[in-house]
């Protein structure tokens, strides 16, 4: 990569010379390795991949290329393929220029996760997990290591490294009554994952819960949400409404409600990427600003939205670091790099030991059909697990949820002190109270 | 290109691996959205290598995007298969040599009539907003021109063109406190740009997409309920593929609702599915998966038996199955996984209006917005257009969010299939992404529980 970042400046500067009068370089390279065993086959894969994406201003007109040749030649002939876009496009009279911002910053580290030690890991998982009325479709371990680069024609020049690995399982149960909903768990880290006896303890657990199935019924009871159920809703129902674009485009239904208390007291979401010891550290957003942590709701109050560089822009306000890219496709976006809830001080048993009657809601099947304005949804709780007199009793088949996001987060009740990091999010469970869950068996 | 696959061949014949397969991949793709007024117009330029070997059962892979560090990545692809033995070992073919053209021309649409026809769109749904429900419109397109190659240490030496052309239109509306928002999306990759621009152009997506934007926020919510209901090809394929197709790939049916069922009869004798690599105009067609197998028409039910599932080599020689064909790569930075093409419910002998007969109070299922389903075959499937069905005809808007289920119950439900045929076209993510279609004819289903 270290050949790439030497001619940056050089390409800045002759997009400058042949009209350009902004130029943005955002860059990647993403290494991954990985081992799977899937369905009893072993696939591993170690893999190195690098590409760039250069976007120019001339006057309102903008281009933008990609290209995996990160050459001096190759970038300039990205370059001269975003001149020539920029040139073919008609005018934006909204387009504010590339984010303008000089920084300069460098945090290179050289990590490599060992293919060897994931192997035995996934291995030891696999045999453990594999009986006689199970199918375990997959053991999988996957690390990836992201370098990027961020240089522009105002002399900004960042360079980070986020790296982190993983290791899910997937698996069902066979029962008389046929095979269970997919049960799977997930661990992830900044160290080299070894260990996965805390997965494997709690996949045995919702295995032998899944022996039993239990046709759902119509209830409304207290429910216990995991992590990535929870991170479900928040990202189809209630991130799209806090973000500047939606705000700047008067579709966000929470536009007259910041400051107002709208959800419950116990409730506090906040976005923190600056925790160096989480898989989520984002030090730079893909603008190229420093991130910080952000309050967005406190004790039920609506407090902050998130912005990149061009919705703020175009508001008339600063940026808050939440610039996403995929420059691929050419991507961009306003995106939380970590967002989390106020942890509680009950454990996750603990919690459940209280309850009744209830459900535990493992994911939320159909998220992603949320109403992104409304945050209202309808969607099967699967897996989900019923909850008998303080303890999960078994699986339950065909259970439904129509409600809305606000809602949920409205009937939020406690969150444990047991929490979970994944993809953007550091959770932990949460109870919801009075949730209607409707049969559809 | 072939010059460079070959020359990790010939490197790979010295680390004594038992089989190498090398895939590059070179092309152009163009990426425009146009979000309400504002145009973005990216372009990508990508040249990338694949390399897969297997060594004493295990899978090693690397990718890399620099030719010269190729053989590199054959090296880490043999460190990645030393890391364990395992028991993979792939289903015997006969090589193949063969050079697939499409004529495609994506090349010759200039900028400007690509951006034309985006801004056309949002013209004519603006225009055809009579009642100025729009808040937003968002237009995407994409395209992509290029080549992919595969050439392997069995002989087998095969090129295609990848090129496609796809559209995705999005409008969001509000009426009073309830805002809605609808889709619809299209993609062709034997036709090329006349399908977006003329076939399915700017006045035709306006007209559908303002049809059910109004039809979402004037419905009237639908009283839950046990209904019959009538469904329209385009959710009887995502239904095909989401909660069916999933199920009958290889790497998954061994784990999933359909678990040593082949052979059995998992719905009533009208029903047949297939999966058919060769469709006419199939969003999913080609001729060669990206293991150089020929793809062919893979009948998945066959008057209510489970008869076929998909299969690529490795899972083929597992479970000894045939080949079908259905090894599929997004592109250079993937492993081949099964996945469908062109999956479909078989037309059957009733006419469209005969299924709606006799139905007292039931809805009609018209277009759908997403869908998912589990190995179970629990699926979920959104809803974005829907009308009531009062004594056999079909009345006004009505709104149900989604229709849920478990797939193969829902089998068991279907009394009617229509003698029409119909397919929509998409994109499926399984871990990558594969161009698909999917469909079917209009079907009747019995006693659904909604709302």
């Amino acid at each position: 990569m270290i050949e790439v970042i030497d001619v940056l400046d050089k390409v800045i500067k002759l997009g400058e010379s042949l009209g350009a009068e902004e130029v943005f370089i955002y860059g990647k390279e993403h290494t991954v390795m990985s081992y799977e065993i899937l369905v009893g086959n072993i696939s591993s894969r170690i893999s190195t991949t690098v590409g760039a994406q250069i976007i120019v201003s001339i006057g309102k007109r903008h281009g933008s290329s990609y290209t995996t040749d990160v050459s001096e030649e190759g970038l300039l002939r990205a370059l001269s393929d975003a001149i020539s876009i920029a040139r073919a496009s008609s005018e934006d009279p909204e387009w504010p220029g590339v984010p303008n911002f000089s920084e300069k910053y460098e945090e290179v580290k050289d990590v490599e996760y060992d293919i060897e030690s994931a192997s035995r890991a996934v291995q030891e998982l696999y045999k453990s997990l594999l009986k006689d009325n199970r199918l375990v479709y997959n053991v999988g371990y996957e690390g990836t290591i992201e370098k990027t680069f961020i240089a522009n024609s105002y002399g900004a020049e960042i360079i980070t490294t986020e790296y982190g690995n993983g290791l899910t399982a997937y698996l069902s149960v066979q029962t008389s009554q046929g095979a269970s909903p997919g049960i799977w768990d997930y661990i992830v880290s900044k160290e080299q994952i070894v260990d996965s006896s805390a997965l494997l303890e709690n996949l045995e657990f919702l295995a032998k819960k899944a022996e039993s199935l239990i046709k759902a019924r119509d209830m409304t009871v207290p429910t216990i949400w995991h992590p990535s159920a929870l991170m479900s809703i928040l990202t189809y129902g209630f991130l799209p409404a806090i973000k500047g674009d939606a705000i700047h485009k008067k579709s966000s239904r929470y536009l007259e409600k910041f400051g107002e208390n709208i959800f419950s007291k116990s409730l506090t979401i906040y976005d923190d990427p600056t925790r160096k010891d989480l898989v989520n550290y984002v030090p730079y957003d893909a603008d190229g600003v420093r991130t910080k942590r952000i309050d967005i709701v406190k004790a039920g109050t609506l407090i902050n939205s998130i912005w990149n560089y061009h919705w703020a822009s175009l508001e008339g306000r600063e940026t808050t670091g939440h610039a996403t890219r995929n420059p691929r496709p050419g991507e961009y976006g306003v995106n939380v790099h970590n967002i989390s809830i106020e942890f509680g001080r009950r454990s996750l048993d603990d919690l459940i030991s209280e309850i009744s009657e209830g459900v535990y809601i493992l994911s939320l099947q159909g998220a992603h059909s949320t109403n992104p304005e409304s945050g209202r949804f309808s969607v099967m709780a699967n897996p989900a697990f019923y909850i008998k007199d303080g303890e999960i009793v078994g699986c339950l088949l065909g259970a439904s949820i129509t409600s809305s996001v606000d809602d949920v987060l409205n009937k939020f009740k406690e969150a444990t002190s047991d929490y979970k990091e994944g993809f953007r999010s550091t959770l932990p469970w949460a109870l919801i109270d009075n949730i209607r869950i409707s049969s559809r068996v | 290109m072939f010059d460079s696959l070959e020359r990790v061949l010939k490197h790979g014949e010295k680390l004594g691996l038992d089989y190498i397969e090398v895939r590059g991949e070179e092309f152009t793709m163009t990426n425009i959205e146009l979000v309400d007024e504002h145009i973005s117009y990216h372009r990508r330029s990508e040249r990338g290598f694949f390399v897969r070997v297997l060594y004493k059962g295990s899978w090693g892979q690397s990718c890399t995007t620099t030719e010269k560090k190729l053989l590199e990545a054959l090296e880490q692809a043999y460190k990645a298969a030393k890391a364990s033995p395992g028991t993979v070992s792939l289903k015997e073919i006969k090589p193949i040599k063969d050079n697939v053209r499409k004529g495609l021309k994506i090349g010759n649409i200039s900028p400007e009539e690509k951006i034309e026809l985006l801004r056309d769109i949002r013209t004519s749904i603006l225009d055809k907003d009579k009642k100025g429900l729009v808040k937003s419109t968002k237009v995407r397109y994409r395209d992509k021109e290029g080549r992919k190659y595969i050439m392997t240490s069995e002989g087998t030496e095969i090129s295609h063109d990848t090129d496609y052309v796809w559209r995705y239109v999005w409008v969001s509306g509000k009426l009073g406190e309830k805002s809605q928002g609808v889709r619809d999306e299209r993609g062709d990759s034997w036709r090329g740009f006349k399908v977006l621009e003329v076939e399915y152009g700017p006045e035709k997506v306006a007209e559908i997409l303002i049809r059910r934007l109004y039809g979402q926020l004037e419905g009237k919510a639908v009283r839950p309920g046990t209904y019959d209901i009538v469904v329209a090809p385009e959710v009887v394929g995502v239904i095909a593929h989401e909660a069916l197709g999933h199920l009958v790939e290889a790497d998954l049916t061994m784990s999933g609702a359909l678990a040593n069922k082949l052979g059995e009869k998992i719905a009533p004798d009208h029903i047949n599915i297939v999966d058919d690599g060769r469709l006419e105009n199939g969003f999913g067609t080609e001729i060669y998966d990206d293991e150089g197998v020929p793809t062919r028409r893979v009948e998945i039910v066959k008057n209510g038996v489970l008869t076929e599932v998909l299969t690529n080599r490795e899972y083929a020689q597992k479970f000894n199955l045939k080949l079908t064909g259905n090894a599929r790569a997004e592109d250079y930075m993937y492993p081949p996984i099964i996945r469908m093409r062109n999956t479909f419910f078989l037309p059957g002998d009733y006419s469209r209006d005969e299924l709606f007969e006799g139905i007292r109070d039931g809805i009609y299922v018209v277009s759908f917005i997403g869908g998912q389903a589990d190995l179970s075959s629990s699926f979920h499937v959104g809803v974005q257009e829907a009308y009531y069905i009062k004594n056999g005809e079909i009345m006004g808007p009505a709104y149900i969010g989604a229709i849920t289920g478990v797939a193969l119950e829902w089998l068991w439900k279907i009394d009617a299939l229509a003698n029409d045929l119909d397919f929509e076209t998409g994109r499926c993510g399984k871990g990558q992404e594969a161009l698909v279609s999917s469909g079917g004819p209009h079907i009747r289903v019995r006693g659904i529980k909604l709302g």
